[in-house]
């Protein structure tokens, strides 16, 4: 729940109107026994923000899936396990990202959330570094 | 006559314990679920086509995907 309020706060400081949050909350600990409450929900209380529950972890899945099918396209040197189950990250898309049959290689991930706050701030605010970051070709050139 | 008391008390904390983790378990099932003003109601899923659904209707946006737990 500490991720959500970072998220909350970086969204604070970013009051672009073109910028969105999708969060997918999923059972993943013991007492994850149900949806979350509002209480919960209202750590991110923006009005960019669109809030689903995935109670079958069907988004982790299929995100598992496109990995282990192309670990190189997502940047994994190593093979994800079947059963790992994706959670607590976030992920950035650039405008005009379309998630066609796989979902779409993000701009920025990492996790757990709350850690990685400044990371995604600067994904934010300077994406040709973290497309360097990621080892993007197009921008280590000198 | 110790042992008895103390076998008293285990059971009293352990009759707590329990009552404490079934309340806290029915709180969870039966809070509301309301998100904050602003935003659509927060929407139960079956696969995960529909984020991606909710993914290309506003492809247009920068978009920051988070896969979070409720506790």
């Amino acid at each position: 729940m500490q991720g959500a309020s970072a998220l909350q706060n970086i969204l604070d400081k970013h009051p672009d109107p073109t910028l969105r949050v999708l969060v997918v909350w999923e059972p993943v600990i013991p007492t994850d026994v149900a949806r979350p409450t509002s209480g919960t929900l209202g750590r991110l209380h923006d009005p960019r923000v669109a809030q689903y529950w995935d109670g079958e972890r069907s988004l982790s899945r299929e995100m598992v899936r496109a990995v282990r099918a192309d670990p190189a396209r997502y940047h994994f040197e190593r093979e994800m396990p079947e059963d790992f189950v994706v959670w607590d990250v976030v992920a950035l898309f650039p405008p005009g990202t379309v998630w066609e049959s796989d979902p779409p290689v993000p701009t920025y991930y990492g996790g757990p959330v709350v850690e990685v706050m400044d990371a995604l701030r600067e994904a934010l605010e300077n994406r040709p570094a973290v497309a360097r970051a990621l080892g993007d070709p197009e921008t280590e050139r000198p | 006559m110790r042992a008895g008391r103390a076998v008293r008390i285990a059971s009293v904390v352990a009759l707590l314990a329990a009552g404490g983790t079934l309340a806290f378990v029915a709180w969870l099932k039966l809070a509301p679920r309301v998100t904050p003003r602003g935003q659509p109601p927060l929407t139960s899923i079956e696969s995960s086509g529909e984020i991606r659904d909710a993914f290309n209707a506003r492809s247009e946006t920068t978009t920051i995907l988070a896969l979070l737990s409720p506790t």
